[in-house]
């Protein structure tokens, strides 16, 4: 493939992570408890944000078993900059450690709202990869 | 702006698209198909009556009530309909195509035979492939592993769909070669492409990758470079691993139907990367090198059937890291860091490929005892199905077949054109039939040695 269909392919890729995490975050939001599996994909996407702030990639080399794509820093960069690192930080730690349902709620929220941003950025970079591909 | 009517609009937009989309798999016709073009359809029709079933319930649940008490959540549930619009917009590229390759209009006995090889393996006792046409004629454009990862992707967001078979893969090659054998050895390449993706060998670089690019103590590097350069480099080790793949698989014809595919012999080799692929000068010598130096080469054989291609692949064997650069740099200093970590992890795709494999081709002794009858049978018009050896029936494998015959395709044409009295040696549109006939009896061949063939044919 070519760059460009590689790099719409991944954009549309990360939305569509992007809404799976939003579906899975929307029962904690309505009080239900933060299921396993929901755990680790948070524990993923955490690092993900932490690829987009952190100033070096150092810190990740020993850690990361899997290396996130360039499409993927980007975005959660923009984004965790425009929502703020400590703030999203602060809602993950919560989300997966806190015992009170209702800061788990609020915290549920917050993480809807910014994968909301990040879908909305993937889908609007994979078509400008769209566009660069029309004649 | 947001809008009740609006998100319904949209919604049933969708549901209307995602209609026509799977269409080519509902309708009957009177087309057969492999059974993995049976399951890719199955899957795509449930997954799309999944998808139109969630949409329903997704606008409903966009109400009037939700956008006065939460505008903000409406906005962000509506924005779901684009997403799955654009996933299904990719997906639409692959099902037409797939409806269209029929068993009439696929190299199935070429497909059948190199799955019959890989089912052979460890770990790949039941990969199946499913064909799927394009109309981009270059095969290294394709990306068929999407499709994969792509349903699998929009399964997780609506209800209830199947789950996407773990060993269905599918391949795609260009409509126009839907019944070619030799070109379509390329496809070997694309096999290789599910293998780097079922066997995580992206994520088996990352450690070499790691330890070298910390050795080059690259300064200043930001998260962005450090991840881009990782995936230059990942990406291009496995387009040097799928052509491994593929020459493991199928042997040199591989390297024949690269050379041919990308006119190759016209001048000096490419030698510049682009941000997806190797220059096609490496690849093919990375090709020439594994078929020269593995524990049991290919080479020996092949030196008994010098042609052009052969020589070329002997030129490219000399060719040094040096001579390859990159064009177009972006960040000239990513892309040069990416080149060193590059040239340093280049047996990794080699070492990955052989554990799949073994050290040793049984196929290559076998070819340099029966490539000889084989093409002996091709110059008389004669099927090589069955092959008559000292006083021994042989049957030869799909390797040997596939070899022999592009060799015979290469090196020997002559030899069957010869023997027909009203065909001319230098006759362009005679060779050009006559080399058309000859893949046909190498089909035809394929079908009758791949193991339990009819069977096969319908259930791989």
């Amino acid at each position: 493939m070519t760059e460009t269909n590689e790099s719409g392919s991944r954009y549309l890729s990360l939305a569509l992570t992007a809404r799976s995490v939003m579906a899975s975050l929307r029962p904690v939001a309505n009080g239900a408890p933060v299921a396993p599996e929901l755990g680790s994909s948070l524990m993923a996407q955490l690092m993900n944000v932490q690829w987009g702030t952190e100033g070096s990639y150092v810190s990740h080399l020993e850690a990361s078993g899997s290396i996130p794509s360039f499409e993927e820093v980007t975005t959660f960069g923009d984004i965790t900059k425009r929502f703020g690192a400590e703030k999203l930080k602060r809602a993950f730690d919560t989300l997966l450690n806190s015992q009170t349902a209702g800061e788990q709620d609020k915290s549920a929220c917050q993480l809807i709202e910014f994968f909301g941003a990040v879908e909305s950025q993937a889908l609007d970079q994979y078509t400008a990869c769209l566009q660069a591909r029309m004649v | 702006m947001n809008s009740v009517d609006g998100a319904r609009h949209d919604a049933s937009s969708l549901y209307k698209f995602i209609d026509s989309v799977i269409l080519p798999c509902a309708v009957k016709s009177h087309f057969s198909y492999t059974s993995p073009s049976r399951k890719f359809f199955e899957f795509i029709s449930q997954l799309g009556i999944a998808t139109k079933d969630h949409v329903a319930r997704l606008s409903r649940e966009l109400d009037a009530g939700l956008l006065a008490t939460n505008p903000n959540d409406f906005s962000l549930r509506a924005q779901e309909l684009a997403t799955l619009r654009y996933s299904w917009f990719d997906l639409h590229k692959y099902i037409k195509p797939a409806a269209d390759a029929h068993t009439l209009e696929s190299p199935v006995p070429l497909v059948a035979a190199m799955t019959a090889r890989l089912r052979g393996l460890s770990g790949f006792e039941n990969v199946r492939f499913a064909i799927v046409h394009t109309n981009i004629v270059n095969y290294f454009q394709l990306s068929p592993n999407y499709v994969r990862q792509l349903a699998v992707q929009i399964s997780k967001i609506v209800d209830g769909p199947p789950i996407f078979p773990d060993d269905l893969a599918i391949v795609g090659l260009p409509y126009s070669q839907s019944n070619a054998v030799f070109l379509n050895t390329l496809l070997a390449h694309e096999m290789g492409h599910f293998s780097f993706q079922k066997r995580s060998e992206q994520q088996r670089l990352s450690a070499p990758f790691n330890t070298i690019f910390n050795r080059h103590q690259v300064a200043s590097f930001s998260n962005q470079d450090y991840v881009r350069c990782h995936q230059l480099v990942v990406g291009w080790l496995e387009e040097i691993y799928c052509d491994l793949f593929a020459i493991r698989l199928a042997g040199p014809a591989f390297s024949y139907a690269f050379i041919e595919f990308f006119a190759l012999t016209r001048s000096n080799p490419p030698v510049e990367f682009s941000a997806s692929h190797p220059p096609l000068g490496l690849r093919l010598r990375e090709q020439a090198r594994l078929l020269q130096s593995s524990s049991e080469p290919w080479w020996p054989s092949m030196q008994k059937l010098p042609n052009h291609y052969t020589e070329l692949l002997s030129q490219t064997v000399t060719m040094q890291d040096s001579e390859f650069s990159w064009k177009n740099a972006i960040n000239g200093r990513v892309e040069q860091e990416a080149l060193a970590c590059f040239f340093e992890m280049l047996d990794e795709p080699g070492k990955a490929v052989q554990e799949i494999f073994g050290e040793f081709d049984p196929e290559v002794r076998a070819f340099s005892e029966q490539f000889g009858t084989v093409m002996d049978y091709l110059s008389f018009g004669v099927v090589p199905s069955r092959l008559i050896i000292g006083y021994t029936a042989v049957t030869p494998s799909g390797t040997v077949l596939l070899n022999a015959a592009y060799s015979f395709y290469l090196n020997k044409l002559d030899t069957l054109l010869d023997r027909l009295s009203t065909t001319d040696c230098d006759c362009i549109q005679c060779r050009a039939n006559w080399a058309e006939r000859v893949e046909m009896w190498t089909a035809k061949a394929l079908e009758d040695v791949t193991a339990n063939g009819y069977t096969l044919k319908i259930s791989y």
